[in-house]
């Protein structure tokens, strides 16, 4: 027995070896299915489009408020305005599971401060990812 | 012969490990299309949602002198030298998502060289690509193509860039979905059917047509980003047509120089359009040339300040305030500025590549006059043309939808 | 000839081709958890095209007054409740346009179907939502993965309609912010 350490061991050090490698390549090669994994579902899970698209659209309400609101409903203006802050909070908490809010600044020259500058703010959660923009201004 | 019966087991197995392993990078070679798929995708972002990048804190003296810095806040299609850009990208601005400018789409594919000048010209190469938009160390292959799907100009061609090499069989990919934003055509204006500019009535400066280009009107922040005329970025083009059906060989009104002619003795060339009010029928043939012999530009309470800071594109200095890129005069190309008379049969054209953000601002108030010469034939025309939005002044520009794919190996 | 030695070279062998067939079958066994029909490529894709598509019909083509009604393909497709249009022109202009040069969607773009639908707040005060009529193919039934792509538009006024029915009587005949929401999936 004492001879198998001088000389049969290198058989099974081969096979060790061997299996080494073929593990080591095997990890690589999960890593890198993982990576593109990871990554799909990273642009999936991150609610780029979303974010952007508020933004549009709040920006476009703001202008809706500042521009023709009080002048085609002068009585119903804070009321429209008010129904506009629901639906875009309940449909986005309905359909997106996100918590928006959002907040125009009210100034006195037609909701322009004197120094001519309206200012936005946004803010998204989605429970994973949190946006807050603020302020957005607007040369009015 | 123990040995060989161990060593024999050992090298069989090992040939059975070595079957399975190939299998195993097929699975390789398959499964990472997924990392070329999130390179492409960030590829797609980068070009259609980020307006690209300059060189932080470009610096270049003032007018050769030194002490004076200012900084270069030019974007990077406006650059002359491509190392100042640090990323490709081709959106209008931050928040105009898939927005493109048309302008950053021929610089980008290479459509125009990275000089305003064609010999000093130097286009993008494989190596800019990589470093300014791909982002890596590992050597991919690539495909970057943009077509247009709603017609562009009435009567252009159809759009379709292409950068790198063929799709091979396997490849990442993104599709993105774009609006491109094309650049006004200028003012085309036929002084024919504008009478307005006819200079008929006493007392007023003859022989000056100016352009009116007005900050405050341009920028203004009611209009849309996508809609702006952005004379700092885009072209500016001026067509002046119909010059000659202003010509009188006899003096002007109010602008008594020559002896011979008294108001009662006004004559104008009867082009069709009858007589102006106070004007007998110009008796002998139809003048043809105007003489242009100036074309200044500045603000307008000094309209001359800055004609010495125009070039033309060839010899562009980074601190000009416009660089020229065609004058032209009836199809004749004349070099800026403007020395001695030259006739003017029909037509003239300024093109400029776009007015350096220094000199035409928000604040700024500019005009471009063009001064015709004061003696015989004189050129009837008078008054000051707007630059703005209004439809009949100036083509607006307007934005075609597209398509741009990108495909990564 | 037979000793203890000669043994020991076989079943060292023996070990050894053990051990590497061992691990090679451990490592296929596991990398094959992640076979590319389970990842989420597709999908990522169809969600980029889907709010792009929606976010290029909702702007613009020409300067108009930044509120002035139906001034995008989106605005007036949804405030005259315009099915077929709003199909045509997603699929025919932008997702299966036969332009693409590499055909990763398009090729199977007959497979690919869509529904899109119109959220808003009625007088209930609560979320309500009506189909855009799809005269080219049925519902969503929710049977394999779906994309779901929205974009926010603001209408002036209750969308009208040609055939009656399809806008809900509590919706707000006012200015008012809705969701255009697409479904997108493999048929």
């Amino acid at each position: 027995m004492e001879s198998l350490n001088a000389e049969g061991q290198w058989i099974i050090m081969m096979g060790f070896l061997v299996s080494l490698g073929i593990f080591f390549l095997a990890i690589i090669i999960s890593q890198s299915t993982l990576v593109g994994q990871t990554t799909a579902e990273g642009v999936l899970e991150f609610p780029k489009n979303d974010i952007q698209d508020l933004r549009h659209d709040i920006l476009e309400v703001e202008n809706f408020n500042r521009t023709q609101c009080p002048s085609i409903y002068p009585t119903r203006c804070g009321f429209i305005m008010d129904n506009i802050t629901q639906e875009i909070k309940q449909i986005s908490l309905y359909r997106k599971s996100a918590i928006v809010n959002y907040n125009l600044s009210v100034g006195t020259p037609p909701l322009c401060g004197s120094d001519g500058v309206r200012t936005v703010s946004i803010h998204y959660n989605n429970g994973v990812t949190a946006y807050d923009e603020n302020p957005i201004t607007i040369y009015c | 012969m123990d040995f060989l019966v161990g060593f024999t087991i050992f090298i069989l197995s090992l040939i059975m490990v070595a079957n399975f392993v190939p299998s195993l990078l097929v699975g390789l070679q398959r499964t990472s299309g997924i990392d070329y798929d999130a390179v492409a995708y960030r590829t797609g972002v980068v070009l259609v949602e980020d307006p690209g990048e300059t060189n932080p804190a470009q610096q270049f003296p003032i007018g050769g002198e030194i002490s004076s810095y200012t900084m270069d806040w030019r974007p990077w299609e406006l650059r002359v030298d491509k190392d100042q850009v640090s990323r490709f990208g081709l959106a209008l601005a931050r928040d105009t998502p898939n927005i493109l400018s048309i302008n950053k789409i021929n610089k980008f594919f290479g459509c125009t060289t990275f000089s305003y000048s064609e010999s000093l010209g130097e286009g993008l190469g494989d190596s800019d690509y990589r470093e300014k938009l791909l982002f890596s160390s590992y050597q991919y292959g690539y495909n970057i193509t943009l077509q247009n799907i709603s017609p562009m100009k009435p009567g252009e061609p159809l759009l379709h860039l292409s950068i790198g090499e063929p799709y091979p069989a396997g490849y990442g990919y993104i599709r993105r979905y774009v609006v491109i934003k094309q650049n006004s055509n200028g003012a085309a204006i036929n002084l024919n059917q504008r009478p307005e500019f006819n200079a008929t009535s006493d007392g007023q400066p003859v022989q000056k047509f100016w352009i009116h280009l007005d900050g405050s009107v341009l920028y203004n922040k009611s209009i849309d980003t996508p809609f702006i005329l952005d004379l700092q970025r885009e072209p500016l083009i001026i067509n002046i047509s119909g010059l000659h059906f202003l010509l009188n060989n006899s003096d002007s009104p109010g602008n008594n120089t020559s002896p011979i002619a008294c108001k009662s003795n006004l004559t104008a060339y009867n082009s069709g359009q009858g007589v102006p009010p106070g004007f007998r029928e110009w008796n002998g043939s139809a003048p043809t040339n105007a003489t242009l012999t100036r074309v200044d530009f500045g603000p307008t309470d000094n309209p001359q300040l800055w004609t010495t800071f125009i070039h033309s594109c060839d010899a562009v200095e980074l601190n000009d305030a416009m660089c020229v890129k065609t004058l032209s005069i009836d199809g004749n190309n004349y070099q800026f500025p403007l020395t001695g008379g030259v006739n003017v049969a029909d037509m003239i054209n300024l093109s400029a590549n776009h007015i350096d953000a220094e000199y035409f601002n928000q604040g700024s108030d500019l005009v471009i006059t063009f001064t015709f010469q004061n003696n015989p034939p004189q050129t009837l025309v008078n008054g000051e043309y707007l630059y703005d939005y209004n439809r009949t002044n100036v083509t607006q520009p307007f934005l075609s939808t597209g398509m741009l794919e990108v495909g990564i190996w | 000839m037979v000793n203890e030695r000669a043994q020991l070279y076989t079943m060292e062998g023996i070990a050894a081709g053990l051990i590497m067939l061992l691990t090679t079958y451990l490592v296929l066994g596991s990398t094959s958890v992640y076979t590319p029909g389970d990842t989420h490529i597709t999908d990522m894709q169809l969600e980029q095209v889907g709010s792009d598509i929606l976010r290029v019909m909702d702007t613009p083509r020409n300067l108009t007054d930044s509120l002035q009604p139906n001034r995008t393909d989106l605005e007036l497709i949804v405030s005259t409740t315009n099915g077929n249009g709003f199909y045509w022109n997603f699929t025919h202009d932008y997702l299966c346009n036969p332009k693409a040069v590499a055909k990763e969607i398009s090729v199977e773009c007959t497979d690919i179907q869509i529904n899109a639908s119109i959220w808003y707040v009625g007088n209930s005060n609560s979320p309500g939502s009506y189909l855009l009529p799809n005269p080219y193919s049925g519902g969503y039934l929710g049977i394999g993965p779906g994309v779901r792509v929205t974009h926010w538009i603001h209408t002036n006024g209750k969308p009208g309609s040609a055939s009656s029915g399809i806008v809900p009587g509590d919706m707000r005949n006012e200015p008012q912010e809705v969701l255009v929401e697409v479904v997108m999936w493999k048929a």
